[in-house]
């Protein structure tokens, strides 16, 4: 049951602290956006191979078995993803993160794809404190993310998370925990 | 009523008659037999005479009792997704209204509405977009209700059992979040719609 009763008020971060706890919501949301993906990428590469791939408009591609297009697939899942963060304390882990870079950016059918997932982050670190991605994890993605994705690659939104994770990976390398100057306590 | 929703059945009549099954309903005269009657009208007839006849029942659902309103819902039921319109969404909204209006904080059944409209945004459900559209919308205000509160919790179950066989993603991520957002507001009191 979702909070212990009348004394605690029954909020949007219990409920989702609860699907998390009882279901592992961000595991088996993970588990299917690689599902998903992976499937994709298989009917993509197969007109890779074939050459046919630049005959399809992979945005408004309906994948077998699903009943939206590939771009309104991946958007219901960014932006699911996006409420649940910003409305719980949970936070992404490493290996999270990696299969969600993998699967939207590395292995993206289209930029517009990669872009949803950038702006994710981009609002990711710019929101409230309380929601905002931790400093380990800005490193993360910027020591060990970012550099996968080569810069002539890179969109009109991807360069601006490239900004606004430099700025904030600056804050994160030059000031400690209480936000006091490292450089100045030298 | 056989007069009116019989064999003279015209369009024309059925606008102007409507209030002649709210006021039987109203004297308790109105039996399964009239709405057999008035069902049957809607059935098999060009599309615009189909509307009106629902259109009918949907004026008059306010004024069932709820042992009708059940009786029409099966009825209800019992029609292919693939031909549920804007129109038939409304008939199945004000009936679920009626119901659950009627039977409190009762019983399971009286939430079937939901298992309808649950249906209706499965990926694999052929309907149209309007009633796809309408029936988010019912679950949405449904999850807000006041007696409907407590099936937010086998509802989100639900969608985590979608997503944990990649079934219907979209559709149960929404539910899923609209499901989050009721957590922190007011619940809809019933008796208001």
């Amino acid at each position: 049951m979702i909070g212990n009763g009348l004394n605690q008020p029954k909020l949007t971060t219990t409920a989702i602290e609860w699907a998390n706890r009882e279901h592992s919501l961000l595991a088996i949301f993970l588990k299917d956006l690689i599902h998903y993906k992976s499937s994709a990428r298989a009917i993509y590469d197969a007109h890779v191979a074939d050459g046919t791939v630049g005959n399809v408009d992979w945005n408004q591609m309906v994948f077998p078995g699903h009943r939206l297009s590939h771009y309104y697939e991946c958007h219901a899942r960014v932006n699911f993803l996006q409420i649940v963060l910003s409305n719980s304390p949970l936070q992404l882990q490493p290996e999270q993160l990696d299969a969600i870079w993998t699967c939207l950016v590395q292995n993206a059918l289209t930029r517009e794809e990669s872009d949803q997932c950038m702006q994710f982050f981009q609002s990711m670190l710019t929101q409230q404190q309380e929601h905002r991605l931790s400093d380990s994890t800005v490193a993360y993605i910027f020591e060990r993310l970012l550099p996968s994705v080569s810069l002539d690659k890179l969109s009109e939104v991807g360069f601006h998370l490239v900004r606004v994770l430099l700025a904030t990976f600056l804050v994160v390398r030059c000031f400690d925990s209480d936000r006091t100057c490292l450089h100045c306590v030298h | 009523m056989n007069h009116i929703y019989g064999d003279n059945l015209h369009p024309e009549i059925i606008r102007r008659a409507s209030e002649i099954p709210k006021f039987l309903s109203k004297r308790q005269q109105l039996t399964l037999e009239d709405l057999d009657l008035m069902w049957e009208a809607s059935s098999g007839k060009h599309e615009s005479v189909k509307h009106l006849m629902q259109q009918a029942l949907t004026d008059l659902s306010g004024s069932l009792v709820v042992e009708q309103a059940e009786y029409l819902y099966q009825k209800l039921r019992s029609l292919s997704f693939a031909d549920w319109d804007l129109v038939t969404m409304n008939l199945f909204r004000s009936l679920c209204l009626r119901c659950l209006n009627h039977g409190g904080t009762g019983d399971r059944e009286h939430y079937h509405g939901f298992d309808i409209a649950w249906d209706l945004v499965q990926d694999e459900t052929e309907t149209t977009e309007t009633a796809r559209e309408q029936a988010f919308l019912f679950v949405r205000d449904f999850l807000r209700w006041d007696v409907c509160q407590r099936v937010r919790e086998p509802m989100m179950t639900r969608c985590c059992q979608n997503l944990e066989q990649s079934k219907s993603i979209p559709s149960s991520l929404r539910i899923l979040q609209d499901a989050f957002c009721t957590y922190s507001a007011v619940p809809l009191l019933i008796q208001q719609y």
